[in-house]
């Protein structure tokens, strides 16, 4: 979990390489190939992206891939297909940026607050009854002797 | 016997040099302490020579460490380097951009932060301004995937000299929203990290103390099964803090 959420991170490449005047296509080819990444949600989220730029490089219909896809990250790609036919999108990207932003900051604090009740299921069921084993094992088994 | 210490022996004072040069050039040392330390290893090396005549296997193998130390600590250097650029990478943007906001040119901002700022990031700096300067590639400089991105991205920026002041600002911008969230990840995963660790350290207590009361041989099942029950939960809470996927 120690990455962005994939679609945020996308947002901010896009918004950076519109303030540094790169041309939108070349922005998304560059996330899309871009094989820093190690995370397999990022790596995942990356090949999709390849292969919605490869269906409108063919002309072919996206409606089909982005359907798979959560509303969020639709509203995302509707946003990005805008810009690529050529209409300015600056505004909706910096607005999507922010909206991602809050959402994932909740999401992680969501996250954070439900992991630690979480954990404590392999706590009670694995790990605290191998203490008991541990501690109380070797007393009953020597109970057990003397009995018989 | 002898002919075989009279070569270790040698090839101790080559590794002494090697090391003494290894790491001058990895700049671990100066060059006017390297005289001084290259004379007291070579002086200790013979000591060492004479003391472990008896005991050439050990000797052999101390040489052998010391043969690669220079590598290993390079390595462990290196990082640190880097993890004090990355932390510092936020703090250096601003830096230049209050420089180049009045009036400085990119290059004057980086040669001004370069004097003021601390050692191990001159190191890394100085390298990225020698690759710049020779068209090297600036990625191979660093292992560190920040770094290489980072890196360049300040290359395409000096290499583009328009609107620079707005593009470290928008770099800036996107290093501070992946630090908020690395940071807020791994709040999430910390206190995960820590009670595994905790639990460990008193699981493996309560071993030696059932070594020393009982003895572990006697109940060997018991406590094989209880290691993997208690093995399987950690590796459960682990997965439950690494792994994760995003609603949004």
């Amino acid at each position: 979990m120690e990455n962005i959420a994939p679609p945020l991170e996308l947002i901010i490449e896009v918004r950076f390489g519109l303030e540094k005047g790169q041309a939108l296509k070349k922005t998304l080819q560059n996330y899309a190939e871009d094989c820093f990444s190690t995370d397999k949600e990022s790596l995942g989220w990356r090949q999709f992206v390849q292969k919605w730029l490869r269906y409108l490089e063919l002309g072919q219909s996206t409606i089909e891939i982005k359907n798979k896809l959560n509303p969020v990250r639709q509203q995302i790609i509707d946003v990005l297909e805008m810009g690529l036919r050529g209409e300015s999108i600056y505004p909706q990207v910096c607005a999507l940026e922010d909206e991602l932003f809050e959402a994932t900051k909740l999401e992680i604090e969501e996250h954070t607050s439900v992991l630690a009740i979480k954990s404590l299921i392999p706590l009670l069921m694995f790990q605290f009854p191998a203490f008991l084993m541990l501690l109380l094992g070797p007393f009953v088994a020597q109970f057990l002797d003397l009995n018989s | 016997m002898y002919a075989c210490w009279m070569i270790f022996s040698l090839f101790g004072l080559v590794v002494v040099d090697r090391t003494i040069t290894s790491s001058m050039s990895m700049k671990l040392i100066l060059p006017d302490q390297a005289h001084v330390f290259r004379i007291f290893f070579l002086l200790l090396q013979i000591v060492i020579n004479i003391l472990m005549r008896n005991h050439i296997l050990m000797l052999v193998m101390g040489q052998f460490f010391c043969f690669f130390l220079p590598d290993l600590i390079a390595v462990i250097v290196q990082r640190q380097r880097e993890s004090l650029f990355q932390e510092n990478l936020i703090s250096m943007l601003d830096s230049w951009i209050i420089t180049m906001r009045s009036g400085k040119s990119l290059r004057q901002a980086q040669l001004f932060y370069l004097e003021k700022t601390k050692k191990p990031i001159q190191y890394i700096l100085k390298e990225y301004n020698i690759a710049i300067q020779y068209q090297q590639n600036v990625v191979n400089l660093s292992q560190n995937r920040q770094i290489q991105i980072f890196f360049r991205e300040l290359e395409q920026i000096e290499k583009q000299s328009h609107k620079s002041v707005e593009r470290l600002k928008a770099l800036r911008r996107k290093l501070m929203m992946e630090k908020f969230f690395r940071q807020k990840s791994r709040q999430a995963t910390l206190q995960v990290k820590s009670q595994s660790l905790i639990i460990s350290f008193m699981y493996v207590g309560l071993l030696l103390y059932v070594h020393f009361t009982f003895g572990l041989l006697r109940y060997q099942l018991l406590v094989m099964f209880s290691f993997v029950l208690f093995v399987f939960g950690l590796v459960c809470v682990q997965r439950m803090g690494r792994y994760y996927k995003w609603k949004i």
